[in-house]
């Protein structure tokens, strides 16, 4: 009885991706350290999709809540990290942004830092010096390992922030994360359980980066 | 109706759902091209072999010209109508295909462009040279978005069936298949690269990002 219980939660859109479940399976189910509970979850948006999972942490006595989307597989196993207990620990997982200019790498870490002078969040430079585990300001919650204080702690937790137009400001994980560290909280990244991140792309503009890259123009 | 226009079917084969950038390519290009009479069908058949057989079956009882076929997850970045008008035996659009090799230090891209290995009976990727143009004969073309001659259809049998070996494991897709069984009829096929198809593809992006850092060392 003694085992810490921890909330499995794994948003969806009614399918999720082959390398997800396989970590699921053969990773996390069979991990005897821990008592799972898993929930699949398909509310919209996803805002409060995960704000309802986390009213059912909250009414249940689990002490970590471990998210996972449907399109991230973890290489580590995310229960490790249960056993560092942090209050907030993020699993970094590439993200692809199109817009980039054209010498410009559009692949970063869902890790950021607060850029207070432009109030907005920016990608983490992270440094290897720092180790593996870093401190950091916010992280996505693609997959992410919390301490059940840090939900008793704030309110309306995943909500988006938008501007007076109407369009989103800040994600719902990065809003998380700032209302976190605004509690007293404390946010990492943990470079050594990083998470494929499963996304249809265009196949020619990927071979078009790749040889950028070969040619030393990226 | 101009009559003297080619008849042209386009067949869309999809699994219930189709890339954005493939309807959009099919909206505002393909459908808007005023040079050609164009009959679109949309077709689900499973296997895929069977549903291009029945497309093609569909085709010869019509009075078309030429089939264009465009796959779900493909977008051409040119409009394929304009290779009507080169009146080749059969045109594929070249569009990437992504094979990761464990081990494997080369760029893990191809095009689905390919030459017959008769050594090994089995076909490889085309090594393509600049200097013979953009218009290559090749041995064989991926059929996600290729553009076909009636005359071919007409020749062959079974046009689009798998081969397999012994154990029913496939030796040879539809449309590798599909054109083998059109030289071996003394029909030309040709890779236009002039004409490159994206091709949407769900990845791993830690992969991906892997690949570029690699890349950018000069190990790739």
């Amino acid at each position: 009885m003694d085992k810490p219980k921890v909330l499995l939660s794994l948003p969806n859109m009614g399918s999720s991706h082959v390398a997800n479940s396989a970590a699921v399976e053969s990773m996390m189910l069979t991990d005897d350290r821990v008592r799972l509970h898993v929930v699949r979850s398909s509310a919209i948006p996803v805002e409060n999709n995960l704000n309802q999972v986390i009213k059912q942490f909250l009414a249940g006595d689990w002490d970590y809540w471990i998210n996972l989307d449907d399109d991230q597989a973890p290489l580590g196993n995310p229960i490790d990290l249960v056993f560092l207990d942090k209050d907030l620990v993020g699993l970094p997982t590439p993200v692809f942004k199109h817009d980039q200019g054209e010498g410009e790498n559009p692949f970063y870490w869902n890790v950021y830092s607060w850029d207070e002078q432009q109030q907005i969040h920016r990608p983490h430079q992270a440094k290897k010096e720092d180790g593996a585990l870093q401190e950091v300001d916010a992280v996505g919650s693609g997959c992410w390992v919390v301490a059940r204080r840090v939900l008793e702690a704030i309110k309306q937790p995943m909500l988006r922030r938008y501007d007076d137009d109407g369009i989103v400001t800040m994600g719902g994980d990065l809003s998380f994360c700032s209302k976190a560290r605004a509690a007293g909280f404390k946010v990492y990244a943990h470079y050594d359980y990083a998470c494929r991140h499963f996304k249809t792309v265009d196949l020619y503009e990927l071979l078009r980066l790749l040889l950028r890259a070969r040619e030393g123009k990226l | 109706m101009d009559m003297d226009k080619p008849r042209v079917l386009l067949s869309l084969p999809h699994m219930g759902t189709s890339h954005v950038a493939n309807s959009a390519a099919v909206e505002s290009v393909l459908l808007r091209d005023d040079r050609v009479q164009l009959h679109v069908v949309r077709c689900s058949g499973v296997p895929f072999s069977s549903n291009m057989n029945q497309v093609i079956r569909e085709f010869l009882k019509g009075d078309w010209d030429y089939w264009i076929n465009l796959d779900e997850d493909q977008a051409p970045i040119n409009n394929p109508i304009d290779l009507v008008f080169l009146d080749r035996d059969v045109i594929g659009l070249p569009t990437p295909a992504f094979k990761l090799v464990p081990g494997d230090k080369g760029l893990p891209f191809y095009w689905n462009v390919y030459a017959w290995d008769e050594q090994n009976q089995t076909y490889r990727p085309h090594q393509a040279r600049k200097e013979d143009g953009p218009l290559q004969e090749v041995d064989a073309v991926g059929s996600g978005c290729w553009v076909v001659s009636r005359r071919v259809l007409e020749a062959i049998k079974e046009p689009m069936t798998i081969q397999c070996d012994e154990d029913g494991v496939v030796k040879i897709g539809g449309d590798l298949s599909f054109c083998g069984k059109a030289r071996a009829a003394g029909f030309k096929v040709y890779a236009h690269y002039d004409y490159p198809s994206r091709h949407f593809k769900t990845v791993d992006l830690y992969e991906v990002m892997r690949m570029l850092l690699l890349a950018k060392e000069g190990k790739l």
